[in-house]
């Protein structure tokens, strides 16, 4: 017996800095983006300025906005692919009403109104009438780029009064900072607020959890799954927005080059599960920003702009890997 | 039975450990063939763990394991299954969408001359197996469409299938009527002629006095003693189990009922009829029946989680049906009787599983409390003496007794007016069930209502202030206290309304 016992091997504890990567995810997303950041500075020279960073966070700004909207949905088990074509669907919307009006105002507002309208389409197709996400938002994807291009004809629709105004909420800076990075600032400071600090984010992380258990608990399930279709459509229209601020035209092809995917990937890249009730705010928002570091680099290197696909796609399977490698590692010793 | 000529399974000094846990402490087992090998220990002692190692689903960290005397090494539950070892775990893993006969044979297939499956034997074969178990089952029915009990005789039948060496069983009575019970033990004692070894886990200590040959006690991670069942008395399994003398099992104070908090009237919902019930501030009424009884539907309409037809009043107000949201802010709770469909998140923090409910109580304007939330959540896992290394340990790694003491947590926070609890103590050990007993008596002591369904019979009898008996949906019998006795209540569950006093009794 007593060699029995002398057999096993005392168990090596882990050194203290990887648990403590293992516990706090957003830390290693940091350090790649950093690592990324470095390795950009040395090779390539203009990386080397801080306007490239103004620059690449005013690009991915509308990423970053629509990824709270995403991931608080995928938080709560649920997803909204339509968010590419309501890019579209808000530019021209709002740029056609500035035409009719001649008002700015009235076509912010419509632009915007057009988010909680889709929103909620998906929201009582999902929750009233059980229909699965997915499928639904999927419809609703093909559905309002369809429209769009009937609408138009597949021609921008540009702004005939010229609204400097406008064009200021993408090119416009309060003090140094310009407008879209403040804006999706403050929206992930506030989302992740919501999910940390308030009961709200309780209930969301509950019903990705558990969603039978969130009801039995007294959670309002579908209401608050509705709530969330709102707000996704609704950040998906503000970046919209942003997208037809860039030069005052509604597209009709903005955001169809995958800009939902593009979206989902950063956020699982960032630490969502795809199943919900798992993940951070701070981490999406990492996510964001190391996918957009990562094609603005290859542009800045002058390698060929498809190589970022491929990259994407590598990069995504690394992180879906490193995941699930994270959740063995906290589970099993 | 010359047993040491045939040890199937032996393992010496076995180690496991996960964060903040010793699973596992140089644990000896071994196993014959031809035995039934009872497994017993409070939850968290050890048991599951050493039942996973053996199925491959955990690495053990130190020790050795032999099987027919060659060493064995499992990486996966694969590696275990090719050895022949099927384990059919409490919580089932069967294919819903699947047929019966496809379950029993999944993963080994009869097949036919092109290597095509052979549908017909396929079903012959599944009728035989079923059969063993006196169930009538078409073999083609989705398993998804079975009851629970008739699930997990599949699932038994499956391990038959398989001819396994070793089958182990974890709780499989849980779900079963003693009917089932009986015709689950005569197959027992079957493949035990067939040298198979079983392993038998079980907090049903009855059980094992009917079925097991040997059985092992297991306390803290460790091996306390192996005997065979006949030198051994239910009170030394307890002792050993729990390490202390159990003063009483069922602690059982007077109770003072008062004035009627909880009342359902002429409620009907899927094969319930007509069902009206009262429950009083400060008792505990016991709603028993076997399964397919309804009584666990009663839970979930009464909560609002199921639809209904006719009124649930709470204080005199009536609750709006199907919505628990509304029952819960009326001061109803319930506590359901599965863990894991509905009661756990399983990957959440233990603190937020607790305080689920009764966020709000920590929260003002929507904005939670952090340092009253963990206060109140320390003072909970404290006061049910819950067994984890952190309040931020994920709640699916704890044992299934200090899931559901969490559970429990969860509502004891909230505090309600009357509290419903579906099979509060299935799947739990001894000490747990003695806690969560105690529990429920100091709740109705403070003027709790708490209504309890449970197919347990000593269960109901030992906490119940007042009986309240089922079959097929509607109530045969109503026994107080004193008048309840074991044949009375088992008259009226089999539908024998004469023992049990008139409906008239019933508003009371």
């Amino acid at each position: 017996m007593t060699t029995m016992t002398d057999a096993m091997t005392p168990r090596r504890e882990r050194p203290r800095w990887a648990q403590w990567f293992l516990n706090n995810e957003e830390a290693v997303l940091a350090v790649l983006l950093l690592a990324l950041m470095a390795f950009l500075m040395v090779t390539v020279p203009t990386a080397r300025q801080a306007r490239t960073y103004f620059d690449l966070l005013r690009e991915v700004s509308p990423n970053l906005i629509a990824a709270v909207g995403i991931a608080l949905l995928m938080l709560a088990g649920e997803f909204d692919l339509s968010i590419g074509s309501m890019l579209a669907l808000t530019g021209v919307v709002t740029v056609t009403v500035f035409n009719i009006t001649g008002s700015m105002w009235a076509g912010i507002v419509a632009g915007l109104l057009t988010g909680p309208i889709i929103g909620a389409i998906n929201g009582y197709l999902v929750t009233v009438q059980r229909m699965s996400s997915l499928m639904t938002t999927l419809g609703m994807m093909f559905a309002l780029r369809g429209i769009v291009y009937v609408w138009t004809n597949k021609a921008p629709v540009v702004d005939e009064h010229g609204f400097s105004a406008f064009i200021q909420l993408y090119q416009g800076s309060i003090g140094p900072v310009p407008i879209p990075i403040v804006l999706g600032i403050v929206l992930i400071a506030v989302a992740y607020w919501i999910t940390t600090q308030t009961e709200m984010g309780r209930r969301i992380y509950a019903i990705g959890g558990n969603q039978q258990a969130a009801r039995v608990s007294g959670i309002k399930v579908e209401r608050v799954k509705f709530g969330l279709f709102v707000l996704s459509g609704t950040m998906a229209a503000l970046a919209g927005l942003l997208i037809a601020a860039q030069t005052g035209t509604g597209y009709f092809d903005a955001g169809a080059s995958g800009f939902e995917l593009t979206v989902i990937t950063a956020v699982v890249l960032g630490g969502v599960s795809m199943q919900g009730g798992e993940g951070r705010l701070l981490g999406a928002a990492l996510g964001v920003l190391i996918l957009g570091l990562t094609g603005k680099g290859l542009r800045l290197a002058n390698v060929y702009t498809t190589w970022q696909l491929v990259l994407t796609g590598i990069m995504l399977m690394i992180a879906v890997y490193l995941h699930g490698l994270r959740k063995r590692l906290l589970v099993r010793r | 039975m010359d047993q040491s000529q045939n040890a199937i399974l032996e393992m010496r000094g076995i180690r496991k450990v996960f964060p903040g846990v010793v699973a596992l402490n140089n644990v000896d087992f071994d196993l014959y063939g031809g035995e039934v090998h009872a497994l017993v220990g409070e939850n968290g002692a050890g048991k599951s763990t050493l039942i996973k190692i053996i199925s491959g689903l955990y690495q053990r960290d130190g020790g050795t394991m032999t099987l027919n005397g060659k060493p064995v090494d499992f990486r996966s539950p694969a590696d275990a299954i090719a050895e022949r070892i099927k384990v059919v775990y409490q919580e089932l893993d069967l294919v819903a969408t699947l047929s019966v006969a496809e379950n029993v044979f999944l993963g080994h297939y009869p097949r036919g001359r092109f290597g095509n499956v052979d549908w017909r034997e396929l079903n012959r074969r599944a009728t035989e197996l079923v059969g063993n178990f006196g169930l009538d089952i078409d073999p083609q029915t989705p398993v998804g469409q079975l009851r629970v009990a008739e699930q997990q005789l599949v699932e038994i039948a499956r391990a038959l299938s398989l001819q396994a060496q070793i089958i182990v069983m974890d709780e499989p009575t849980s779900a079963l009527s003693p009917a089932e019970v009986d015709k689950l033990f005569s197959s027992i004692r079957r493949f035990k002629q067939s040298l198979c070894g079983i392993i038998y886990v079980s907090h049903k200590l009855e059980e094992i006095y009917q079925v097991a040959d040997r059985v092992t006690v297991f306390r803290d991670g460790q091996c306390i003693i192996t005997k065979p069942v006949a030198e051994t008395q239910t009170h030394d399994l307890v002792n050993w189990m729990v390490g202390r003398e159990l003063k009483e099992f069922f602690p059982k104070t007077e109770a003072r009922p008062g004035k009627t908090l909880l009342e359902a009237r002429h409620l009907s919902a899927g094969r319930l009829h007509d069902f009206n019930l009262t429950v009083r501030a400060g008792e505990v009424v016991g709603l028993f029946g076997l399964l397919g009884a309804g009584i666990h539907t009663i839970a979930r309409a009464l909560f609002g989680d199921v639809s209904y037809t006719g009124e649930v009043l709470l204080d005199g107000k009536p609750l709006k049906p199907g919505s628990p949201t509304d029952a819960i802010s009326k001061g109803l709770g319930l506590l359901t009787e599965n863990r894991r469909e509905d009661g756990l998140v399983p990957f959440q923090s233990v603190q937020t599983n607790i305080t689920l409910v009764a966020l709000q109580k920590f929260a003002s304007g929507g904005w939670i409390h952090r340092r009253a939330e963990t206060q109140a959540a320390a003072e909970h896992v404290h006061r049910l003496s819950i067994k984890t290394p952190s309040l931020r340990q994920k709640i699916r790694l704890l044992s299934g007794g200090n899931q559901q003491k969490a559970l429990m947590a969860r509502w004891l926070l909230q505090k309600p007016r009357v509290l419903i609890l579906s099979e509060p103590t299935r799947g739990i050990d001894v000490g747990s069930k003695v806690e969560i007993y105690r529990l429920i008596d100091s709740m109705a002591h403070e003027g709790m209502g708490v209504l309890v369904m449970s197919t347990e019979l000593p269960e109901i009898m030992g906490i119940a202030d007042r009986i309240v008996v089922m079959y097929e949906g509607r109530i045969t019998g109503e026994f107080t206290r004193a008048e309840a006795t074991q044949e009375r209540i088992i008259a009226a569950a089999a539908g024998m309304t004469g023992n049990g006093r008139p409906e008239e009794a019933v508003a009371a």
